[in-house]
């Protein structure tokens, strides 16, 4: 059997702002398995990013994160704080950003970034420490590993610092790794590499991912499974392949006509762009939150609660009409 | 042939940088030997990767940055000799970002009616609201300041205020990169709508091929601050001739499952604009390069109906 490394039911993130309180994640199960790729994908201000931060607990304080189960790892964090999280990171799970400029620090050696934490937790020498960090440079693709551990930052390029991220990320040997955004700052023919690494480490090391992205050619790339997210919930879930193929929610339907294909849009044609803009998420929402942006709603999608349609383990959609589809045929 | 609406001509751009804190400044060459033209009416894609100089090319069109050589022309008209009046009447920018381009604190009907107010003609108020139905907002949006407004209604008064002077030449400058998905594709139509109503000549810079695949009737890829490839949108896309434009093609990822992850073989250096000596600049990443790309300067030359500046295509 596979061995589940995330297990989250009911994860919920609320953010008290001035004009109340805001719920940015509104009840999402996510479900990572050895060797998967999931992708959470969504537009700004979907909660991808808050999800993410979630579950490595670096949410600030005001913000009030509640779960009915939380399994990472094989460890049961279901109501922990931020300290038992703070022990998982690094180790069994670990993070990657969008800036990779942003993340390191310019002041430090490459070599010191590497080796702070494991020198910490794991109490390595500076040589078993340098020692890995010239291993995990050397499998992120950064040639000459052991002479680059003294340079700073600034001899990088931008495709080489988010090599860095990944190798920092890798120095616990974690066996989930989460990446935000990791490729948006870069040009394409970079982004193309980067992804490239992220999957070899994944044939290699077994690893798991957890990608957050806006961008539907990097899922197409480099994703087994997808959680489409709108307005704080997970409207679909499903294989990449399906996906694409057979996308069931209104709002996947949308996002997928709306980009432009070379070679299979005709050129200079009208778009179906997806029309309105995402709803407000301060104070309760009922109902499903794209209707008013959705061409098939009809009354009942003002109530409560929007119905589940499981087609198999790993995919569902959360849509009236998909249910309703299904039902018919 | 009748005049081009913009052309460029032997465009060079140099900027002293440090690279480390005490080194001597050294010559970083932005834009090199940079010439183009544009019809009337057209839409010129100009595309390539951070570094390449395509922002600075945008920058010295619109005239707010001098070149060290070459000469500019809008309309057949020189535009270093133009004063600023009759410059901002024949070509304005939209530019990446309307959260930073517009204003917080100034009222949407405020910041479509400044250029006007500044540059006279016109009766503002009758002209704010012609620009708002043209480019889809409602009426009762004059009032809001750009915190009420989504992203994709934000870029649309940046397009409305570009547009009340009506110019006749649109600069792009990655309109449609900070957007969302759902809402880049309103804002694609609404481009592809003003240019066939309007007659407007465009330059859209884009690193997203596809967006540029989809508005551009003819594409220019840069390179270390050369254009390296041009041609028309069809011919590009089918036939790139230039390496570095076939690594942009093949890097550029279609939404479709099963694809999997283009090998580029590009080697994992970037393009560094210091390491600029003789031979094809794109010599160091290309995986056809030969002795001789690394000797010869490579020249622009007509190949197949497009210009393409490699020796081995």
């Amino acid at each position: 059997m596979t061995e589940v490394l995330l297990d989250i039911q009911n994860l919920r993130v609320s953010l008290p702002t001035e004009r109340g309180l805001l719920n940015a994640v509104r009840g999402i199960d996510l479900r990572i398995e050895q060797g998967q790729t999931l992708c959470l994908v969504g537009e700004s201000g979907c909660g991808k990013s808050l999800t993410a931060m979630a579950i490595m607990g670096l949410l600030p304080r005001y913000a009030k994160v509640t779960t009915n189960i939380f399994q990472m790892a094989g460890r049961d964090l279901t109501g922990k704080g931020h300290a038992q999280l703070a022990q998982m990171r690094g180790r069994e799970v670990a993070m990657i950003f969008q800036d990779p400029t942003s993340a390191l620090n310019p002041t430090l050696t490459v070599g010191r970034q590497l080796t702070e934490g494991v020198m910490r937790s794991e109490r390595l020498s500076r040589a078993e420490a340098n020692k890995r960090a010239t291993e995990m440079l050397d499998r992120v693709g950064i040639s000459n590993p052991e002479a680059r551990l003294t340079q700073y930052p600034h001899a990088f390029s931008g495709g080489q610092r988010q090599r860095i991220m990944i190798a920092s990320a890798l120095m616990g040997r974690p066996r989930l790794l989460i990446a935000d955004e990791p490729t948006t700052a870069l040009d394409v023919t970079i982004q193309a590499q980067i992804l490239g690494v992220l999957g070899d480490l994944q044939a290699d090391l077994g690893l798991s991912m957890m990608l957050i992205t806006h961008d539907l050619g990097v899922v197409a790339a480099i994703a087994t499974d997808v959680a489409v997210m709108y307005a704080g919930r997970i409207a679909e879930l499903a294989p990449a392949r399906d996906l694409f193929t057979t996308p069931l929610h209104p709002y996947t339907q949308g996002l997928l006509r709306a980009i432009p294909v070379p070679g299979v849009t005709p050129r200079g044609s009208e778009l179906p762009a997806i029309p309105g803009r995402v709803p407000g998420l301060i104070g309760t929402m009922r109902g499903c939150a794209f209707r008013d942006r959705c061409a098939l709603a009809g009354p009942e999608c003002a109530d409560d609660p929007v119905p589940r349609l499981i087609r198999q383990p790993g995919q569902f959609v959360e849509c009236y009409k998909a249910v309703e589809a299904e039902t018919v045929s | 042939m009748s005049t081009p609406m913009i052309r460029l001509t032997g465009i060079r751009k140099t900027f002293r940088l440090r690279r480390r804190l005490m080194a001597p400044p050294e010559e970083l060459v932005a834009v090199n030997n940079l010439s183009l033209e544009v019809a009337q009416g057209e839409t010129l894609g100009l595309v390539g990767e951070s570094g390449c100089g395509k922002s600075t090319a945008v920058s010295i069109m619109l005239g707010l940055m001098r070149p060290d050589a070459g000469t500019i022309e809008i309309g057949g008209q020189r535009i270093g000799a133009m004063p600023v009046r009759n410059r901002v009447r024949l070509i304005q920018p939209i530019f990446q970002d309307p959260n930073a381009s517009l204003n917080p604190v100034k009222r949407v009907s405020t910041l479509i009616g400044q250029p006007l107010r500044l540059h006279g003609g016109g009766d503002v108020r009758a002209e704010v609201t012609r620009m708002l139905d043209l480019v889809g907002l409602p009426t009762r949006l004059a009032d809001a300041y750009p915190a009420e407004l989504s992203g994709g209604q934000r870029q649309r008064v940046a397009i409305a205020r570009a547009l009340i002077l009506q110019p006749r030449v649109l600069i792009c400058d990655e309109p449609t990169s900070a957007l969302d998905v759902s809402v880049q594709a309103q804002i694609i139509n609404l481009l592809l709508l003003l240019k066939a109503e309007l007659g407007l000549t465009m330059v859209f810079v884009s690193h997203d091929l596809a967006v540029v695949e989809h508005l551009a009737d003819r594409v220019a890829v840069m390179y270390l601050g050369q254009k390296i490839e041009e041609a028309e949108t069809g011919a590009l896309f089918d036939l790139p001739q230039h390496p570095y434009t076939r690594a942009l093609l093949a890097a550029t990822l279609a939404p479709k499952p099963g694809a999997g992850l283009p090998k580029l073989a590009l080697g994992a250096a970037a393009a560094d604009p210091f390491a600029i000596d003789g031979g094809c600049l794109f010599a160091p990443r290309c995986p056809d390069v030969q002795d001789s790309c690394r000797r010869n300067t490579q020249e622009l030359r007509e190949l197949n109906g497009g210009l393409v500046r490699c020796e081995r295509a």
